[in-house]
């Protein structure tokens, strides 16, 4: 369970995955349904227990 | 010549047999494995712990919870499960999980669940030949103790959980380790794992309510993940469950525990999870930009999908050296998506400072309790 998820953005700018938070734990999950990690977080989306927040504003 | 029919060749004393398995007409002796490659699963034994290593602790959790590596726990109940990479082990053996009531659940609400699982890859799953006419029978074996005794339980089931089939198991004395078989039809219905992205699921049953449980024996469409009326680990504080040595194999015979080499058992598990932790040099590469460094991180063995790049995040864990300057990072801050996945990941990290643009560098782990993994679990 994630303390918080937010889109994640490459070098380019571009969203590429999620950024998910869990205490000291950062991790980046590729949207790909053949990743449990994402797989599980678009379950809970759809249960609606979680929502994605946007990308941080490249500086 | 001459030719001996017959199913079954005994010592003199009634112990130890010789069987010719109707379904495949294979000779199968339980004092000489001679067929390798017989386990489905993967850290059978337990001996792989990444995550924690050996003699770590962790909790069950209400998502899918690693901890010794391919096995997973999950609870969702009122009470509470840790989880030990245990040396309490039989004999042959090294480790075992263990698992322990720290808080418990006395009434099981009927939607809640306990339960310690492996997910069996589609690519190793799919020799069984389930969901067809060919389907072939599989034996379940594995070594088991615990402080309660009783009638415990477990299922097989397929990735969409209409396709369940529960077991049972008898604990006859508290504190002590017991092999036990079980020999499951195989299911000539529904749909079954063959691919890297699905999975078929082995359960054990720690504690799961009415809506889960089935009637043990025979293959029912329900998602069920152990039967009713068994007993319920989680039901009792402080309570013991441990297990080592678990096997699924084709055939209604259960062959003593095909040990692997630790090598051999470690590559199996990285194609799923792979951790770098302590001060260990974490990759090379170069500064994108003058405060962007960009390297690739190549994997022991191709992982099974794109991968979840996580890492330990806290101050000066990350060290870049690039020409006679450092910069440090409390962690890493992405991956590239054209080049996750594979035998390698694309990552940057963007520092507050400044180094040389084009200049070679490299990332070091700065910290003992510092560590970067990649997951491709199922």
């Amino acid at each position: 369970m994630y303390d918080t998820v937010k889109y994640a953005l490459d070098l380019d700018g571009e969203i590429v995955g999620l950024e998910a938070r869990s205490g000291n734990v950062v991790s980046v999950i590729p949207m790909s349904l053949n990743n449990s990690d994402y797989a599980e977080i678009m379950r809970q989306v759809e249960a609606g227990e979680l929502t994605i927040q946007d990308a941080d504003t490249p500086e | 010549m001459s030719e001996l029919n017959v199913d079954t060749i005994k010592k003199a004393d009634g112990t130890g047999n010789l069987s010719v398995p109707a379904e495949t007409g294979t000779v199968v002796t339980t004092a000489s494995p001679s067929l390798g490659r017989r386990n489905a699963l993967i850290n059978g034994d337990m001996t792989i712990c990444q995550r924690g290593g050996e003699g770590s602790s962790a909790t069950f959790g209400s998502t899918n919870t690693y901890h010794i590596d391919r096995w997973l726990g999950r609870e969702d109940t009122d009470g509470a499960l840790a989880s030990n990479h245990s040396t309490e082990a039989p004999d042959g053996f090294r480790y075992s999980q263990k698992v322990t009531v720290t808080t418990a659940d006395a009434s099981l609400g009927a939607a809640q669940k306990a339960y310690f699982s492996q997910r069996i890859e589609g690519t190793n799953f799919a020799q069984f030949a389930f969901g067809t006419a060919g389907a072939k029978t599989v034996t379940l074996s594995f070594y088991v103790r615990s402080s309660v005794t009783g009638t415990f339980s477990g299922s097989l089931t397929n990735q969409a959980n209409n396709r369940a089939y529960v077991f049972e198991y008898a604990i006859s004395s508290a504190d002590t380790w017991e092999r036990k078989e079980v020999t499951i039809t195989g299911d000539t219905s529904g749909t079954w794992a063959t691919t890297s992205s699905t999975w078929s699921e082995l359960y054990f049953d720690l504690g799961v309510g009415s809506n889960f449980e089935g009637t043990a024996g025979s293959w029912v469409a329900a998602q069920d993940f152990g039967s009713s009326g068994s007993t319920k680990l989680i039901n009792t504080l402080n309570a013991t469950w441990y297990i080592t040595g678990v096997q699924l194999e084709v055939g209604s015979v259960a062959t003593p525990f095909e040990h692997r080499s630790y090598g051999e058992e470690l590559a199996l598990c990285q194609r799923y999870y792979y951790r770098i932790s302590g001060r260990r040099i974490l990759a090379t590469g170069h500064m994108f930009a003058a405060d962007q460094f960009y390297g690739n991180i190549f994997f022991p063995v191709e992982m099974r999908d794109v991968i979840t790049l996580s890492w330990a995040d806290s101050s000066n864990y990350y060290r870049c050296y690039s020409g006679s300057s450092t910069l440090y990072s409390s962690g890493l801050s992405g991956t590239q998506s054209n080049y996750n996945g594979g035998c390698s990941t694309g990552f940057y990290i963007s520092f507050g400072g400044s180094l040389t643009r084009g200049d070679g560098a490299w990332i070091q782990i700065m910290d003992d309790d510092a560590w970067v993994d990649f997951s491709a679990e199922l």
